[in-house]
Order: structure tokens, then sequence, then C-alpha cells
């Protein structure tokens, strides 16, 4: 057949997803062209990923219809996707760890370097060396255990694997976000090979600017739905911008307020800590009534294990945790919620939440205490109420608090866990990386709610590993590095990122 | 929509398992009544040869359900009396409902509700941890309760005197003194043969279960009745690691004459025979008459055994049959329950064993149909109860196949 | 789109009634196939007898299972209370004495698995699979050589329907109450559902392990009552299939055995009703003994392939 570019190569046509009663993907309709390079980007949630899978054979589409050359296409495996010619290389890491490079790279194919009975590792190496090669990735050998590869010369590897292939359309979702910039030079390449042979690629990303630079066409997905579609020509970051949250997105959700006055009220002292895992060392800090302090470094500066040390749930090895208006010491999570204090875990899936459990229940646990009467008994009248008013006050987006958590997107869920200790009243909160994966209305949101908080006279300690939420949010910003406090830094307008970074690194 | 429909699915092939499984066991039922239908099952031998019944009419008319208890499905003479069983139900209308492998008190009381609902007129105890209980719950349903000559529950003493005059209660054989007079057969036998010491494998006695508990006391209360000398070395428990070393170092005591036990052929005959120790003797108490025990004395292995049999069972059958028709005084005839031992068939040479195997594993039977039918009053009015203790008492193999000649001429 | 939301919710709704439903067409099944024999009179009374036992053992294990502690001791501590029981009963000649212990003993049994597993730092399931071995030895060496421990002196003869249907409405009501609007049952579902986000919650994971032991001790002292009623005995067997009837009737009420946020108290008493009914309809309708446990196993393959599909369909990425 005649390689035509421009000329349709995968299109999908009223394509459904449900998962329980979420609706995944609404009837969307796309196609990608012969030579071109297709993003397609959408807050966390908004189905860009599920209609990749879908493409690939990762999973089935509930309705609707997709053509792969002109043919109908219903790869049921994603073997059977790479077999049409759809090859993907997924968010998540698809490489086993236990073996060679050349092993994953030829995985479930290996028949093919058969020599009688044996298979011929040599033969295979250098079917593999050649597959790197190919995608201009040399800085591996084929016959290297998986294991001894970082993030991100797994991730090449896997691009290898699918590239070996040949596929005539390339799925590449999320990859960058695990690559540093060489490794995404390389992919870029990859890409702009496919390009130029009149393949296709569809490139998923959250980064906007990212795609507005290698992408011929956008697009932009929202709640399931296909909003738009926009040609390279046609490129207008704010536009985009504000097709993916649906309505006009405001440059400035940060604070607003300069050299407001901090109380000097006292509530929360940390004192000498040194926690037993990782590398914080001889911390202290005095956290004051309606005060936001900021802690940020590199993610191994020991600021996570800061977090959960203040809330009484990892080892203090020495110093202590004193809770100013009481005098008390903070030593358990029990503890510590007893004297207003609450905590958002940065891992979310695994610690702040139970995803089996509904809203309501999440919500709900961490107000047992407050809603129970005598016998131990919680009125559900109550109960409803309580909840009620979190999901309304963070609009929360479900059908009912009865739906389990684990069916609604990251920033929904990341609303469920403030719920639990907005609603219980906390006084103090320590948010470890409370934006981490939360697209940007969201992200407004919950800036807003700080404030709000704030106003009110509540305290909060804000770990986070994005320097422009930091600045943007601190009253007061600490720095470390290797465990250390390595600067002070008072909010202010004039706060430059460089400083910062030097502080950091 | 699709959890849906995999659920109906799902459900619709439970049903239509059910229903397969039911139909061939319903299937006779609907065949009883019917006069004159053709003949259901050809019986083994000719149809003249029936002597109270009329070839091809089952009877009585109307189907008698009997449940029976299990405690283990796959036991050699649960399986045995199954068939001999089915050989009384080609003739008779009569119907069995086997319980599932039985573990504790509340499954048996459970069983007999179940069986009360689908139409039992009684259970036939093999099983019964808790004998009397056993009687209040048959009786609450209005059920007869009758103990198989491998029941173990107890009802002496006390309780005999407290249920004796039960309604419900027919009788039937007592329970594990099988045992206990098998235990006391096999010490008789090593008297008789000088033996001085002798390892007695006393298997769940250790953990208390009652047929291992008498058939060791029976063995015990020989030598002391008759105050004979005898060292015993005992050893408890089924085989495992431990057990097997036990027995080597038992095996390769040359001191050690004998060896005693209930059921012993399985364990032992193998070994024995491994350490080449043909001078001890294997004696066996309560064993089945299965291929394992003949094969074992016909190769001199066993040297003495005896057994219960599985067709005395059939007593239970003939007395509830009598009770059902009114004919009390041929089931109880002082109006008290009679409590009957259950034979031992005692053998020390294989040609004896084997007569008796040889017409107990073919088409004969040691009570026939004839035997069976010329107990029941109904069907014979010169019937009474000692023709039935007779019948049922009779251990010699000529008389028995005398009889059977008889009742075809 | 609004039809969309409405079919998907009426399939999400069936799956939840799953086990009901499957109850009620079992019922009707076997009421058919009988010529409604099933679901006369007698057999009702019958059914409740039998369903008794395995709901309140049922109900007692839905606490521990929420909490994620697999309690693999039920069948050891029911036999162990009911022996200790009797032999007091039969030592005193009380039948209050003898429930009286029943409620003692396994009160006590209950401490003992709670204290083990708080302090020990070793999954509950285990420490239990030992602790059940041990608890149905110690009923054995109580016996000592007697085969069979009657009380039947202790107690009255007659039919006992009305009060075993009484004592297991008091609990099941009882352990809803706790389990739905309680603090415990809320703690028990977060705690089961995921330990560490129960702990950043600040909910006592020792507390709660202790207050599902002790609930449980509950279920096993009526469970103990109920068996020294109705079999007026015990002996090395008592109880020993009430463990494992108690497993199935969890998963066949539709609750993971693995407890946490989906777990119901209802799993129990319909997980009960549900083998009751199969076990005793087989055989009114006639099934012969071997066909009955190949329609069983046959069943229960269903219910995990369908708790699988479920499963799975969760695990799908967003």
């Amino acid at each position: 057949m005649e390689k035509q570019v421009g000329e349709v190569l995968f299109r999908a046509e009223g394509i459904c997803k449900y998962f329980g009663p979420t609706v995944a993907l609404d009837h969307v309709d796309l196609s990608v062209r012969r030579g071109e390079i297709m993003g397609l980007i959408g807050e966390n949630g908004s189905g860009k990923s599920t209609i990749s899978s879908i493409a690939s054979g990762m999973q089935s589409a509930n309705e609707g219809k997709m053509f792969f050359k002109g043919q109908p296409h219903k790869p049921s495996t994603m073997v059977e996707g790479l077999r049409l010619g759809v090859g993907m290389i997924v968010q998540e890491s698809g490489v086993v760890p236990g073996i060679t490079v050349a092993e994953n790279i030829f995985l479930g194919d290996e028949k093919k370097f058969r020599k009688g009975p044996i298979i011929s590792s040599r033969l295979m190496n250098q079917e593999a060396a050649k597959a790197l090669e190919q995608i201009g990735f040399s800085d591996v050998s084929p016959a290297m255990p998986m294991a001894a590869l970082d993030i991100e010369q797994r991730k090449l590897v896997e691009v290898a694997k699918v590239m070996y292939a040949q596929p005539e359309l390339l799925i590449v979702d999320e990859t960058t976000t695990a690559l540093s910039q060489s490794g995404r030079d390389k992919l870029y390449e990859v890409m702009r090979q496919m390009r130029d042979q009149g393949k296709s690629v569809m490139f998923i990303s959250h980064d906007l600017q990212e795609l507005m630079d290698i992408c011929d066409r956008l697009t932009v997905l929202r709640d399931g739905k296909l909003i738009a579609t926009v040609e390279h020509e046609e490129f207008d970051e704010n536009q985009i911008k504000q097709y993916m949250v649906g309505r006009e997105v405001s440059e400035h959700y940060y604070r607003e307020d300069y050299g407001t006055p901090i109380s000097e009220e006292v509530v929360l002292s940390i004192r000498n800590v040194t926690t037993g895992y990782g590398p914080l060392q001889n911390f202290s800090m005095d956290l004051h009534k309606g005060e936001l302090v900021g802690i940020g470094g590199l993610s191994h500066c020991g600021m996570h294990e800061l977090s959960k040390a203040i809330f009484g749930d990892a080892p203090i090895i020495d110093g202590e945790v004193i809770h100013v208006p009481t005098g008390d010491r903070i030593t358990t999570p029990i503890v510590a919620m007893k004297h207003g204090l609450g905590y958002v875990s940065k891992d979310r899936d695994k610690e702040a939440l139970v995803l089996s459990a509904s809203i309501r229940d999440n919500i709900i646990s961490a107000g047992l205490d407050k809603l129970k009467n005598k016998l131990g008994l919680i009125h559900p009248g109550k109960e409803h109420d309580y909840v009620q008013a979190q999901v309304d006050s963070l609009s929360i987006k479900c059908h009912n608090m009865d739906q389990p958590v684990q069916y609604l997107s990251g920033g929904n869920k990341q609303k469920v866990v403030f719920g639990k200790w907005v609603g219980r009243d906390s006084e103090i909160l320590i948010l470890d990386c409370p934006t981490r994966g939360v697209d940007i209305g969201v992200k407004a949101a919950m800036y807003q709610l700080m404030e709000d908080m704030l106003a009110e006279g509540k305290s909060i300690i804000l770990i986070s590993e994005e320097l422009t939420e930091l600045i943007g949010m601190s009253d007061r910003l600490i720095i470390l590095r290797d465990g250390i406090v390595s600067g002070t830094f008072m909010r202010s307008q004039d706060l430059s990122e460089s400083d910062i970074i030097n502080a950091m690194i | 929509m699709k959890k849906l429909i995999a659920m109906l699915l799902a459900l619709a092939m439970v049903l239509a398992l059910a229903a397969c499984g039911q139909t061939p066991a319903e299937q006779p039922k609907a065949d009883a009544p019917a006069v004159n239908n053709e003949a259901p099952a050809a019986p083994a031998e000719d149809n003249d040869g029936l002597k109270y019944l009329t070839a091809g009419q089952k009877w009585p008319e109307e189907t008698v359900k009997i449940g029976v208890p299990l405690y283990d499905t796959t036991d050699s003479s649960a399986i045995a009396g199954k068939a001999y069983f089915d050989y009384l139900s080609q003739y008779l209308n009569i119907e069995f409902v086997y319980s599932e492998a039985i573990a504790s008190a509340e499954d048996q009381i459970a069983f007999v509700e179940n069986c009360y609902i689908s139409g039992c007129k009684a259970i036939m105890g093999t099983y019964d941890v808790i004998g009397h209980t056993m009687i209040d719950t048959c009786a609450e349903y209005g059920m007869y309760y009758l103990m198989g000559p491998s029941n173990i529950a107890r009802m002496e003493g006390d309780l005999y005197e407290q249920y004796k005059t039960n309604e419900y209660w027919l009788g039937g054989y007592t329970q594990g003194d099988l045992n206990y007079y098998a235990g006391y057969a096999c010490a008789e036998y090593l008297m008789e043969k000088g033996v001085k010491k002798c390892c007695y494998a006393s298997g769940g006695a250790l953990f208390g279960v009652e047929m291992f508990v008498r058939g060791q006391q029976g063995f015990n209360q020989a030598f002391a009745d008759k105050g004979y000398e005898i060292e015993i070395v005992e050893l408890p428990g089924f085989p495992n690691d431990e057990w097997f070393a036990a027995q080597a170092s038992i095996l390769s005591d040359p001191t050690v004459e004998a060896v005693s036990g209930l059921a012993t052929p399985n364990f032992w005959a193998m070994p024995l025979a491994n350490a080449g120790r043909d001078d001890i003797l294997l004696v066996s108490g309560s064993g089945a008459f299965d291929e394992t025990n003949m094969t074992a004395m016909e190769t001199g292995v066993l040297d003495f055994s005896n057994f219960g049999n599985v067709e005395e069972q059939g007593m239970c059958i003939v007395m509830l049959l009598n009770a059902l028709n009114g004919d009390m005084d041929l089931v109880k005839p002082n109006g008290v329950v009679e409590l009957i031992d259950a034979n031992l068939w005692v053998y020390d040479n294989y040609a004896d064993a084997k007569a008796v195997y040889d017409v107990t594993s073919g088409t004969e039977h040691l009570v026939d149909i004839n035997d069976f039918c010329s107990m029941i009053k109904a069907l014979n009015p010169d019937a009474t109860y000692e023709t039935m203790r007779e019948i049922y008492g009779e251990t010699d193999l000529a008389t028995i196949l005398a009889r059977h000649e008889a009742n075809r001429g | 789109m609004n039809s969309v939301k409405k079919r998907r919710f009426d399939v999400q709704s069936i799956t939840r009634f799953a086990p009901v439903i499957g109850l009620v067409l079992l019922v009707t099944f076997f009421a058919v196939m009988s010529k409604g024999k099933s679901i006369s009179t007698p057999n009702l009374k019958i059914l409740f007898n039998q369903v008794v036992l395995t709901a309140l053992i049922s109900i007692g294990g839905v606490f521990a299972f929420t909490a994620g502690a697999m309690d693999m001791s039920m069948s050891g501590s029911v036999c162990c209370v009911a022996v200790i029981a009797a032999i007091v009963g039969n030592a005193t000649g009380s039948t209050f004495v003898m429930i009286a212990t029943c409620v003692v003993a396994a009160l006590l049994v209950g401490l003992i698995k709670a204290g083990l597993s708080i302090r020990m730092n070793v999954p509950p399931f285990m420490i239990t699979i030992v602790l059940g071995m041990a608890l149905s030895s110690l009923g054995n060496v109580l016996l000592g050589n007697q085969s069979n421990l009657s009380v039947s002196q202790l107690v009255p003869s007659g039919q006992k329907t009305t009060l075993y249907i009484v004592l297991l409405a008091v609990f099941y009501i009882m352990a809803a109450i706790i389990f739905n609007y309680g603090v415990f049952g809320k703690g028990a579902k977060i705690t089961g559902g995921n330990p560490r986000a129960a702990d950043q919650t600040g909910i006592n994971a020792n507390k709660v392990k202790l207050y599902a032991f002790l609930l449980g001790a509950v279920g096993i002292a009526l469970t103990a009552i109920v068996i020294l009623l109705r079999s007026k005995s015990v002996n090395a067997s008592t109880a020993s299939t009430v463990g494992m009837d108690m497993m199935v009737a969890i998963v066949l009420g539709g609750m993971p055995l693995s407890g946490g946020a989906k777990s119901k108290i209802s799993a129990a008493l319909i997980g009960a009703a549900i083998i009751t009914v199969l076990n005793n309809g087989l055989m009114v309708i006639g099934v012969d003994s071997g066909s009955i446990q190949l329609v069983r196993g046959i069943l229960f393959l269903i219910v995990v392939f369908i708790t699988g599909f479920s499963y799975r369909s969760n695990l799908l990425p967003r």
C-alpha cells in the first residue's frame, strides 16, 4: 500500500469506557494521520491514558469502533496490538528486572534465536545491540542485568523493545517524566524519525510546553470528552490551558499577600529532631499561629521523614516535638490528632486513603472521636452531614458519598484526604506534597483552602518538591540539604528561584 | 452488564447441575409403586428362586427410606455395606440416604433433620458418637432409630435403662463391643500359641477413638482373665515418620514373637515381609472380608484374623420393616430393646476364610433375599423373633449354605 | 449521559445484592423442585435450627476478618469452650453455670488471641492457626478417656427453635449496630482496608484487634451454647467444621476474607443461609451425597470466579 503522508492511519469512533460508575471516556472520536506527532493532553482523569491503552490493546472499550490502516482494529492484548503495528511505551515500567537487557527486549520472542534446543544468547545480544543502536542508545550492554539499570535506562530499553517491532503507530504515554533531558532528546529523536518515515506517533503528556514543542497537532481531553483539536500553527498556550480546565485560568493562584504580620504565638515547637530513617539531623523550628512554613529540598533531603516525625508517625531518635499551648510531647498520631494536628501523606494511595473504602468512610475515619457518643456509636444523620459538608465545600466530584475512592481521579482523591483533616477542624496541618499529581484546577482550590485556613488562624507546614509553590505560598521557607538546614527565606516578592536552588544543591 | 450475564450463567450452571444429580436419584421412586412394571434391574438369580416375593414386584408398596450417617465414605465396610443394600433394594422397595462424611455432632443432627424432611422412616446408626441424643432427635421427628453393628455409640447401663422402652428406639447391635471381642479373641489366640512378647499397635486409642480403646481393653482383659504373663510393647498412633521408626525397631527385636492390633495387615503385612520376619505372628482384630486381608492370609503373613460382617446390618432393616408393619413382637419381644452382640467371624486358616469371602464377594450372600424375607412377618407368617436371632447368629458357612438350598427347594 | 449513568448504577446494585439474589433463587429453585416441601413449615423450622450455628459463628468471625485478622481458630475455640462448659456444668449440675462458663471461657480465649496478636509481630492468621490446634488439643485432653461427654441432664428436652431465633436476632442486631454505626466497626474497616492509613488517621490498631477478638468471642460463646443445647454432648469432633463453614459463609455472603472496607455484617447471615439452604435443599430433592459435594464445589468455584472478576476490574488503570 502506498504510504501517503497525511492519510489517516488510526481512527477511533465513539469510544466509551466505564470503570464501575465512573465514565472514563465518553464517545471520543479521534484520528492520527501518517507523518505526524499527535499530542494528547488533559488533566489527570481526563481519559488520555485510557484511550491510549485501548488503542494498544491493554484494555478494551465498552463501546465504539477503531480503525487502523483502514481495517477494523480491536486488539485484545498489547502483544496483538504490537503485531498489528501499534506499539505503546507505558507510563508504568513494563520491564522485568530479573533478566538481562536483551532478554527483556525479546521477551516472549526468544524462539527466533534458537539453535537446536538452546537459545543462543550471543545471537540475541547481537540483535539487541542493533535494536538499542537504532534508537541511539548505546550506554548499556545487552548482556547487563536489567536490575543494574536506573529508571531512565530501563525506560529506554523499553523504547528499544517497542521500536524493534517497527510499529507504524507509536504511543508514548507520560514516558518523559522518568527521563532526563538527554533521555528525552533520544526519545524525541525516535519520534521525529517515525514522523519522517511516514509513520505516526501519539504522544501523551501533561507537560504542555513539551507537547507544544514536539507535536504537529494537539488533542485536548477533559472529563473523558474530546474538547478540541488544535493544529501546530494555532497553538496558543492560554487557549489550550483553558480547554484543559474548562475555564479561564488565572496566572495567579498562589497567595498574593506580602508582609502580613505573623502572630507571636508559637503553636508547635520542633526541637533538635533527628529521625530514625532518612538523613534528617538536629532540626529545630517554631511554627506560629496562622503561619505557613514551607520546607523544601531535593527529594532525599529528609523533609518527608520530617513530616512523619512531626505527626508522631516515624521514629525520632533524638529531640522532641512539643505542642506549645499544652506543653505536651507529640509521640504518636493519636496524640497528634488530640492536639489538633492533621497530616496529608505524600503517598496518597498507600497511606492517606483506603482505596476500597467509600468517600464517606475515608472522610469519617479521622473524625470518629469527634462524632461518637458515650456508647461509641455514631449517629448516621450526623455522619452524613459531616461528610456532605466536606464534599460540598471541597466540591469533590462524585455520584454519591458511598462511591469507593479508587474510582476518583488524583485530584478528587486528594480532596478526600483534605476532607478528612478539614472536617475534624485541624489546627495544624502538615502537608507533604499535597499538590503532587493534581491538575491545575484542583491545585488552585487547594491553595485557596490553605489561604482560608491561615486566615482562620490555623497553621500549616507545607513540604514540597515544587519550588514555585513553596515560594508562592510560604511565610517562611526552610531549605534542607542532606538532612541539615541550608537556608531560611522569609516571604518576599523578590525571592528568586536561583537563591533557593543554590541552598538545595 | 457482563458481570450480570456471568452471574446468571453461573447460576444456571449450578441449577442445571443440581437437576442432573437429581434425576437418577428420583427415578427409582417414580418406578417404585408401579404394579407389573417391566422387571426393574433383573435380579441376579432366576425369578423362581424367590420364595416370598413376586418376581418383578417390589415390596412393600410404599418406599421405605432409611438414613445412614457415615463418618468415612471411603471406608471399606461402608462401601461393602452399600453394595449389600443395593442387592436388597433390587427386590425390596427400600431406599438409602447416605450422609457425606460426618465430622461432628452438629453435622449429624443436621443430617437427621434433613433425612426427616426428605421422608426417611428411620436412621440406621453407624457413626453415632452421641447415641442417646440421636434417639431424642429421631423421636422429635417421629423416626425410628436403629444401631448397626459398626455403630460406636455406647448404650449400656443407665442410658440403656433410660431408653430401653423408648418408642422410637428399635435396638440393633451393641456398639464397639465388636472391637472389644475382636481384641479379646486376638489375645486368646496369642495365649494359645504361647507368645511371651508381643507388640500391640493401639492406633487411635491414643486420641480416645472408641473402637481402638475398646479393642485394646478387650485385648488386655483377656490376659488378665487368664492371669497370663506377657510382655506387651505398645505402638500407639497412626503411621508417620516417628511411627515407622518405632515399627522398624520392633521388627529388629528378635524377642518379639507377634504383632497384634485392629486391622493390622494394612500397615504390617509389607514391612514384615520386607524384614523377613516370617517368625512373627500377625494377629488382626476386626478386619473386613476384603482383598488386603485375604491376600495377607493366603501368603501366610496374616496368621489370625477376625472379621465383622457388614451383612449383619440387614438385621436393622428386618426390624424396621417388621416395626413399620406393626409386628413389634418381632422387634422388641419383651417390650424393651434387646441389645444384640455383633458376630465375629474368627479364622486362623486361609481356606475357611476364603470360603466365606467367596460367598460375600460374589453374587451369593450369607443372608440372601430369601433368608431376609423369611424374617418379615408380613411376608412369612411363620417368622419369629427367634428365627431372626438364629439366622443372624449363625457363623458356620456349611449351615448357611444348607439353609440357602432349603429355601430354594 | 443520563441513561449511561442509570445503567451503571443498576449493574452495581445487582453485584452488591448478588448474595441475596442468589439466596432467593436458591430457595425458589428448591421450592419448585421439591414441590413446596423445602418451604413447608417443618422444613423452615429445620432450616432455622441449622442456620443458627453457622450464622452465629460467622457474625463473630466477620469482626475479626474485617479488621484484617483472619481468625483460623474458631473451630478449636468453640470446641474447647464447649468442653470446659460441659465439664463445669456437669460438676455443678447447673444449666446456668454451664452457659455462664461458655461466656467466660470464650471471652478468655478472645483475650488470649488479642493479647498474642498485639504482642507478637506475626500475622494473626498464623497465630490463630497454632492457637486453634492448641485449643482443640486442650479440649481433647480435658475430655480425657471419655470419647463423648453428655450434658443431657442439663438440657431440657424439646424443640428450641424459638430460643435460637431470639439468640440470633439479638446478636445480629447488636453486631449490626456496632458494625455499621460504631466507632469500632468503622475503625475495623479502615484498619483492614489499609493499616498504614489507619495508623495515620489515629485509629488504634491494638484496640481494634482487642474488640474484634472479643466480639468474635461472643460469637464463639453463643455457638458453644447452641451446640450444647442441640447435641446435648461434646466430644473431640465438636465444632470441627464450624470454622470452615464460617469462612465459606462469609465468602458466599459477599465479603472478601481479607476484610477491609468491603466487609459487611449481612454476609454472615446471608452466607450461612445459602450454605444451609443448599445442603438441606439438595437432600430434600434427593441428590445423593456424592453429587452434593460436586454441586457445592462448583458453586464455590463460581463464587471465586465472580469475586476474581470484580477484583480484576478494580485493578484496571484509570
